[in-house]
């Protein structure tokens, strides 16, 4: 999952600078720092990222907070424009705007559907001693080492 | 989207490893990003002992968590987490809306705020300056002209936190939709001083969600530039206070003839009273509404300290009076009704420009407007129309009038409103009622087009079972148009031309019938009337409505000999600020209506106008005398005038438009008309 969010919010930094940096092909006066935007979404998770090398828990819940905002922000930037049906999906900034929306989204599903179907392991009966071992090994070696 | 983090337990000894390691992990992120690679791709029993609790002891066998156990959780996780996150996505929503606006108010020019502008220069047909349109009736102000307790009183009543907030208010707003939920009315708008100036900059206009929003990205980027005293400099420069007044200034001027720095604690009241509605709580307008609102903005002021009680006390006790005469109030009335109607040809004379001026600063519009006459018919319409009915009728008095020029369709005098302080609404062209018999000449026009009708054709004037004509009236027989006069007699058979001449209904509601309403169609369509007539009977008597311009248009027929004048305009040259003459709206010259022999029969058998020799006329009034009418040609001009009221009650009893109407629109006519015979002919 950090994986996943990391290359998020890579690419989200990217469409941030995209924005931010061709604001003359989107035919505006000049760079604002609301057109970087999706950048800042981006950072939010990749800080969520380097939060979760250390608390992985924390970290993957504030990226997931940033990619729900993200994705909320995006619709909710081009909402009225298709309310009033002046949405023109070849605009350059609307495409922008859609990326960021799409890839915010396609965050908070994955990590919605990795909360929702995660296993649990509890401590009983019915294992073999030896395969308990092996993924305490595992599991310690992941986190310890 | 995790589960809350949890303490890990950690064995014996790994506290050490960890503790040693984790310095030198943290910089290895390559190694960790491989590790959560394969964690990824598919070891589920790591990936799940990873997710949550301590790593499981050696000597204890893992087993999966019982599903009902696993879903009771997960209800419980959803039942509290969902609502968070609802929210938080919601919140995200609504800053991507706000977002949008921001952005799109990033082209808004701000230098406007400051730069009220001063419209096009209005002259009328002699060279007289009538106004200014475009800019309104402004007198601008300073700071320094705005006395203290003006910009309490403002405050108190508009906007109460508008030295705290940043362009828009949610705690006003907040508090305006609790009033108005508690009142179960709107009673308070939540815009802010500057929401209210940004819509009037940038013409925001409408009431919904988008034109508030866009008002309020407006207002923060004003308040970016322009600081509080700049702002409040500006909206009391432009904003409308009613009565023809924009900005303080005008409005100080023109209900106290002061100065705005002159202005007392209740006249200040008194015009911040009217900031919500002008149209309505204008002093000129109603005076007890006006009173209401200065002693509501009073309350305002008391209730936030800005005046004490025993101040409060004594204004409230205190009548405050308005300097303006009857006719001072007519004359400047004439002047806003002449800019409206001005400016709003205007606006269709630009919308067929290829391109549409920033500005009309610098412009000049010569009218056809005779301002003197003008105003002179609007002070004779409002003493006549006192002799007919007291003033204060909850449905008063109204009339209307608007005098043309024959060839060119020119509006000399256009009085859509002889009070235009006390209502703007234009009775000329907004206005449509049934014009009654004023309408029979049309009627006859469409006869002696179609073979064999002529003058000489003969009728029968005898009564007449009224419910074939749908007019609806006593009886049901049309021996209730006998009412119209006294001496009315029944007088057998009559010549058409005859039938006109005195108006008889019974003859020309038998002619109607033969005519066809069709053909009367055809002929008004042609003359210039746009409304339809509808498709019952009485529509052949004029039970149609019709406005008074595009009737008074359409009687120019008669005067020009079977051609209607050009689409009636006030606007004759419009010059750029260099005196470069930029249009010159001149309508499509009209068809032939009517046969030259048929405009002049039907003209000779209207009666003539005694105050306009040579011209001639028709009365007409409607069967519940709800409206009364009258129009006249001569050869140069014609004119229509209709007296009666908003609300549809009846003028007086018997109130025929012979005998109320035609009197004051023969006087009104005579002061503009000089006197010159129509053209008319014998009937072949």
């Amino acid at each position: 999952m950090r994986i996943f969010t990391f290359v998020c919010a890579l690419l989200l930094l990217g469409v941030g600078a995209v924005s931010y940096y061709g604001w003359e092909d989107r035919g505006a006066a000049g760079p604002t720092l609301t057109s970087a935007i999706p950048a800042f979404v981006g950072a939010a998770m990749f800080l969520g990222v380097l939060i979760a090398l250390l608390l992985r828990k924390t970290g993957l819940q504030i990226a997931f907070l940033a990619s729900l905002m993200g994705a909320g922000l995006g619709i909710g930037r081009m909402l009225p424009a298709y309310l009033k049906e002046t949405f023109d999906q070849r605009d350059p900034f609307t495409m922008l705007m859609l990326a960021m929306t799409g890839i915010c989204a396609l965050h908070v599903i994955v990590s919605v559907l990795r909360f929702v179907f995660r296993k649990r392991p509890v401590r009983g009966e019915g294992k073999k001693q030896g395969e308990v071992s092996e993924v305490s090994k595992k599991e310690k070696g992941r986190r310890w080492t | 989207m995790e589960e809350p983090e949890k303490k890990i337990e950690k064995p014996a000894g790994a506290e050490k490893e960890s503790t040693g390691e984790s310095t030198s992990a943290l910089p290895d992120i390559a190694t960790i990003i491989a590790e959560e690679i394969k964690a990824v791709e598919g070891e589920a029993a790591v990936a799940a002992a990873s997710d949550s609790g301590p790593p499981p002891e050696p000597d204890k066998p893992l087993k999966r968590r019982p599903v009902w156990l696993h879903l009771i959780i997960l209800f419980f996780q959803i039942l509290f987490l969902t609502p968070l996150y609802a929210a938080i996505l919601v919140g995200a929503v609504g800053a991507g809306v706000g977002w949008h606006y921001f952005d799109g108010s990033a082209e808004l020019d701000l230098g406007l705020v400051a730069r009220p502008e001063i419209g096009a220069l209005v002259k009328d047909a002699k060279g007289i300056e009538i106004g200014r349109a475009g800019s309104m009736n402004r007198l601008l102000i300073t700071r320094e002209d705005i006395p203290p307790h003006f910009v309490d009183a403002l405050i108190a009543a508009e906007d109460q936190r508008f030295f705290v907030h940043p362009g828009f208010d949610p705690v006003g707003s907040f508090r305006a939709a609790l009033a108005n939920l508690r009142s179960e009315a709107i009673k308070e708008g939540g815009s802010t001083l500057t929401q209210q100036l940004a819509r009037d900059v940038y013409r925001l206009e409408g009431k919904n969600i988008d034109r508030k929003l866009s008002e309020i990205a407006a207002a923060v980027r004003i308040e970016e530039v322009y600081s509080k005293d700049e702002i409040l400099v500006h909206y009391l420069n432009r904003i409308y206070f009613g009565s023809g007044f924009y900005g303080l200034g005008s409005a100080a001027r023109g209900y106290f003839g002061k100065k705005a720095s002159e202005l007392t604690v209740d006249e200040s009241a008194l015009i911040c009273g009217v900031i919500p509605s002008p149209s309505r709580y204008s002093p000129f307008v109603s005076t007890v509404r006006a009173k209401e609102n200065r002693d509501q903005t009073l309350r305002r002021m008391l209730e936030t300290g800005k005046l004490s009680a025993a101040d409060f006390d004594r204004y409230l006790a205190m009548e405050t009076k308005v300097a303006s005469s009857r006719e001072d109030s007519l004359e400047r009335g004439q002047i806003s009704y002449l800019i409206a109607r001005i400016e709003r040809e205007l606006r269709e004379e630009i919308a067929t420009w290829p391109e549409a001026p920033e500005s009309l600063d610098g412009y000049t519009i010569e009218t056809s407007a005779d301002l003197a006459a003008q105003q002179t018919s609007a002070k004779a319409i409002d003493k006549h129309l006192v002799t007919l009915a007291a003033a204060e009728e909850k449905d008063p008095l109204e009339a209307a009038f608007v005098l043309i020029e024959n060839a060119t369709g020119q509006i000399v005098v256009s009085i859509g409103s002889h009070d235009y302080q006390r209502s703007e609404y234009d009775r000329t062209v907004e206005m449509k009622r049934p014009p009654g018999s004023a309408f029979l000449p049309f009627l006859y026009a469409a006869a002696y087009e179609n073979p064999p009708f002529t003058p000489s054709t003969i009728l029968l004037d005898a009564p007449f079972d009224n419910r074939e004509m749908g007019l609806g009236a006593v009886g049901g027989i049309l021996g209730e148009w006998s009412t119209e006069n006294p001496a009315n007699r029944w007088e057998g058979q009559i010549t058409a031309a005859e039938a006109l001449t005195k108006s008889k209904n019974s003859p020309s509601a038998r002619l109607g019938q033969l005519v066809g309403l069709e053909r009367l169609r055809r002929v008004a369509r042609a003359a210039g009337i746009n409304s339809e007539l509808r498709e019952m009977p009485g529509s052949l008597l004029g039970a149609s409505e019709v406005s008074l311009t595009e009737l008074t248009r359409a009687y120019t027929v008669f005067s020009n000999g079977g051609t209607p004048a050009p689409a009636p305009r006030l606007i004759r040259e419009i010059r750029d600020a260099s005196g470069k003459v930029v249009a010159r709206p001149s309508a499509n010259a009209p068809a032939r209506a009517l046969k030259e022999s048929t405009a002049r029969s039907v003209a000779s058998a209207l009666p003539g106008v005694s105050a306009v020799p040579g011209a001639r006329g028709k009365s007409g009034t409607t069967p519940t005398f709800t409206d009364a009418w009258h129009f006249g040609f001569s050869e140069t001009h014609t004119w229509g005038l209709w007296i009666g009221r908003d609300r549809f009650s009846p003028i007086r009893p018997l109130a025929f438009g012979s005998e109320i109407a035609q009197p004051l629109a023969e006087t009104l006519a005579a002061g503009v008309v000089a006197p010159s015979p129509v053209a008319t002919s014998s009937a072949p």
